[in-house]
């Protein structure tokens, strides 16, 4: 059975498919993982939308590991 | 979740402790009225939400939704029974299963939660008062140990399993069905889609992403100015840029505010609108009642006029000139008038007219001469006597003149009022018609104003004045948030304007910026994670716009699949949602108007269903159902489509009506088996006592297990 998650992946993997998002990422070289995994992020902070902290927190979690991820890469 | 029990302990028809098991899938509670199904509504909801679908009071069989801590729910069997001082405890627990939870995320563990509501009265001067009053717990077993919510927290607990949104979904009478949902007002569809859908989820992300495109944005700038690769003029576009940017966060922030703003006016003129259902129809009452007042006063006033007018006229025209006794008497005297010409004409001669006048024969008198055959007129001579004759004739002639006179006048006069007597009367009769007419108004609108207050369900005048008030001034609480977030919305639009005006100027000084930075090694790990989190931008705004379009199609498709199961395939129209819901032609598209009671019941039963349905799929949130009489408007055939179609859709629901007591005991079964119905409960309300009196007092339910 799918969880409420599978069903956000689902949806967000079927937007990747779309010609513009699958163009951006193609001409850009962006790493399927690191955007599977940044999007994992943002599931962690799905909720507390009226929270401005749960935002910040949210942004900085997202962020931070986008930019960490590609650091390491890159090392 | 799944209600798995419910323990009922005095609570109005149901007599000390009654257990009602319930499982996963279709369970039936069948009972002829005043077989105990609402009071076993009002058990749940009494304890979840503090309410109760009671009389509006004592003296009336209409019902409301009423403050349940207010309410007696003690048996009467009980009541009676117990002597004075006596304390009464009566409790209702709901078992339920859901998924635990710590906070807004469940956690996909499920935990039975125990919901037991106690209240305990005493007896005193035969009455029951409140000793105790209704306390609500709400516990669970977790790792071993009783855990209890905190009361501060059963509201916030309540919200989680029961959302406000939808609860109307999951808990509905068919008393009060007609109040299922009103999707005219955007925000509750809004936000029965929110609780049903991803929708706040994709918000979340999105103000997230954009929080972090505008953090990277900045850094990646810092990164270039740092290793001062930039000319004088792209310095001052990223400046422009920063600027810019700067503005467009204040007025995002003033936008996402306003915003808030606009939506908590919302959610209060909903709050308002919601408390005004309890009161509006005080208002109507009262409209109607002065209505109907201001029209009994006015006929009453027609009444009072024409009286008065006719009174007037007969004053006027009859009684004050005594015409009946003016006319008897005026005939007499036209009578003796006419005999006395008749005399005079008889006995006098006509005055030549060729002879001298009264005067001359006067003069010829006085001086004793006839000025005629001028000779001398003596004293007592003939001629003397004939001159006086002469004189006399010209004073009879001047009496007839006046008699006749008289007698012409009289006559006319007479002739006149006969002639009017005939209009009088018909004037009067006029009158009169119209004031039966109005005194058949009259009494037709005080019969009316007495069935308004008995429609009403309250005999004074008094308590419809104060509902009436209280609606009004909701009303003008109303109007009052309706202008503010008048002002607000207006507010908002003109900043969004001034946003887009800058978002537009800011493109272009991006577009500019990218062909400034050509040649700039952008290469930094900042730079890449911008690229990664726009792209990322752009596509959770388009999940979030994807998606709605993919769930309004998905809830209208299975309103669609629901409403014609119900209805055994023959729907009138197809269920469309677009600005509100409604059915519509399946050829020409068009709205559907004056449709059957049960086409609206089944289109409403669909909607709410689809939304419950969909939750459990998109949100994996499952909520019971509990019906109390869903299928009163639906004919027979149609009770028996909905219970074999429905029970399919949810994890569990409880339906209880009185349609399924028509069954003998073969077609039960065979429903039973055809509806893979899991749980079958008869209640049958009988006399405790057969000795007893037939009474309330000496009744109650007794369940009886099918299944």
């Amino acid at each position: 059975m799918k969880s409420l998650n599978d069903n956000l992946r689902e949806e967000f993997g079927e937007i990747l498919k779309t010609p513009e998002i699958t163009n951006i990422i193609i001409a850009k070289k962006l790493d399927d993982l690191v955007i599977s995994n940044a999007f994992e992020k943002l599931l962690d902070n799905k909720y507390g939308a009226d929270d401005s902290s749960a935002i910040e927190k949210g942004r900085a979690e997202f962020e931070t590991f986008i930019i960490n991820t590609l650091k390491t890469k890159n090392h | 979740m799944i209600i798995d029990k419910v323990i009922i302990n005095n609570f109005y028809c149901f007599l000390g402790e009654n257990i009602l098991e319930f499982s996963k899938g279709l369970n039936i509670i069948s009972a002829v009225n005043s077989g105990g199904k609402s009071q076993l509504f009002n058990a749940f909801y009494w304890t979840f939400f503090d309410k109760i679908y009671a009389d509006v009071d004592n003296n009336s069989t209409k019902k409301a939704w009423k403050d349940g801590s207010r309410q007696i729910i003690c048996p009467d069997f009980i009541k009676e029974k117990s002597i004075e001082n006596d304390k009464i405890e009566c409790s209702i627990e709901v078992y339920l299963t859901n998924e635990y939870h710590l906070n807004d995320e469940p956690t996909g563990e499920l935990i039975e939660y125990v919901f037991t509501k106690k209240v305990t009265y005493q007896k005193i001067n035969d009455s029951l008062i409140i000793f105790s009053k209704p306390d609500l717990t709400v516990s669970f077993v977790k790792d071993g140990e009783t855990e209890f919510i905190p009361q501060y927290n059963q509201s916030w607990f309540l919200e989680r399993i029961f959302p406000t949104s939808i609860r109307k979904f999951m808990w509905y009478q068919g008393e009060t069905m007609d109040e299922l949902y009103d999707f005219s007002n955007p925000t509750t569809l809004k936000n029965a889609i929110n609780e049903i859908s991803y929708f706040p989820m994709y918000d979340n992300m999105e103000k997230i992403v954009k929080a972090s495109l505008k953090s990277i944005g900045k850094k990646v700038l810092k990164d270039l100015e740092l290793q001062k690769k930039l000319t004088v003029g792209q310095q001052t576009l990223i400046n422009e840029i920063s600027y810019k940017t700067n503005s467009i966060e204040i007025k995002s922030e003033n936008v996402t505010k306003l915003k808030n703003e606009i939506s908590e006016l919302q959610d209060n003129i909903a709050e308002e609108e919601f408390k005004l259902k309890g009161y509006d129809k005080y208002r109507d009452i009262k409209d109607e009642l002065n209505k109907l007042e201001a029209e009994l006063s006015i006929t009453k006033s027609r009444i009072e006029d024409s009286n008065t007018y006719i009174k007037e006229t007969l004053i006027n025209k009859w009684m004050l000139n005594g015409c009946e006794d003016l006319i008897k008497a005026s005939e007499k005297n036209l009578n003796i008038i006419n005999e006395e010409i008749k005399q005079f004409q008889k006995t006098t001669n006509p005055v030549p007219i060729s002879l001298p006048g009264p005067e001359y024969v006067e003069k010829m008198i006085s001086d004793k001469i006839c000025y005629i055959c001028e000779r001398p007129v003596l004293d007592d001579t003939p001629e003397y006597e004939a001159l006086v004759k002469r004189l006399n004739d010209f004073q009879d002639n001047s009496n007839h003149k006046v008699l006749q006179d008289n007698y012409t006048e009289l006559n006319r006069a007479r002739r006149r009022l006969v002639g009017e007597l005939p209009d009088i009367n018909s004037e009067i009769k006029e009158k009169n018609k119209a004031i039966d007419l109005l005194i058949k108004n009259r009494t037709r609108l005080t019969k009316k104003i007495a069935s308004v207050y008995t429609e009403s369900g309250h005999d004074k005048e008094l308590d419809i004045t104060v509902g009436a008030s209280t609606a009004s001034q909701i009303l003008s609480k109303i109007q009052t948030l309706r202008n503010a977030k008048d002002r607000k919305s207006e507010n908002l639009r003109s900043v969004i304007s001034d946003l887009a005006i800058l978002e537009d100027s800011l493109k272009k000084d991006l577009t500019e910026k990218e062909k400034a930075l050509v040649n700039i090694d952008t290469n930094s790990v900042e730079s890449i994670a911008e690229d990664y989190i726009k792209m990322f931008e752009i596509s959770i705004v388009q999940l979030s716009s994807i998606a709605y379009k993919k769930l309004i199609r998905e809830i209208q498709s299975e309103s669609n699949r629901l409403y014609s199961l119900y209805l055994g395939g023959k729907t009138q129209g197809e269920i469309e949602i677009s600005n509100g819901i409604r059915i519509i032609d399946k050829g020409t598209k068009k709205t559907l108007s004056d449709l059957n009671t049960a086409e609206i019941m089944a289109q409403k039963l669909a909607v709410a269903n689809a939304f419950l349905s969909l939750s459990e799929r998109k949100m994996k949130r499952a909520y019971p159902i509990v019906a109390d009489a869903p299928t009163s408007d639906l004919d027979h055939i149609n009770t028996y489509n909905l219970t074999l179609n429905i029970g399919n859709s949810f994890d569990q629901m409880i339906i209880m009506s009185k349609d399924y007591a028509l069954l003998d005991n073969s077609e039960r079964d065979k429903l039973i088996e055809e509806a893979k119905i899991v749980k079958y409960y008869e209640f049958i309300n009988q006399i405790i006592d057969d000795t007893g009196l037939d009474s309330r007092a000496n009744k109650k339910t007794f369940i009886k297990i099918i299944k």
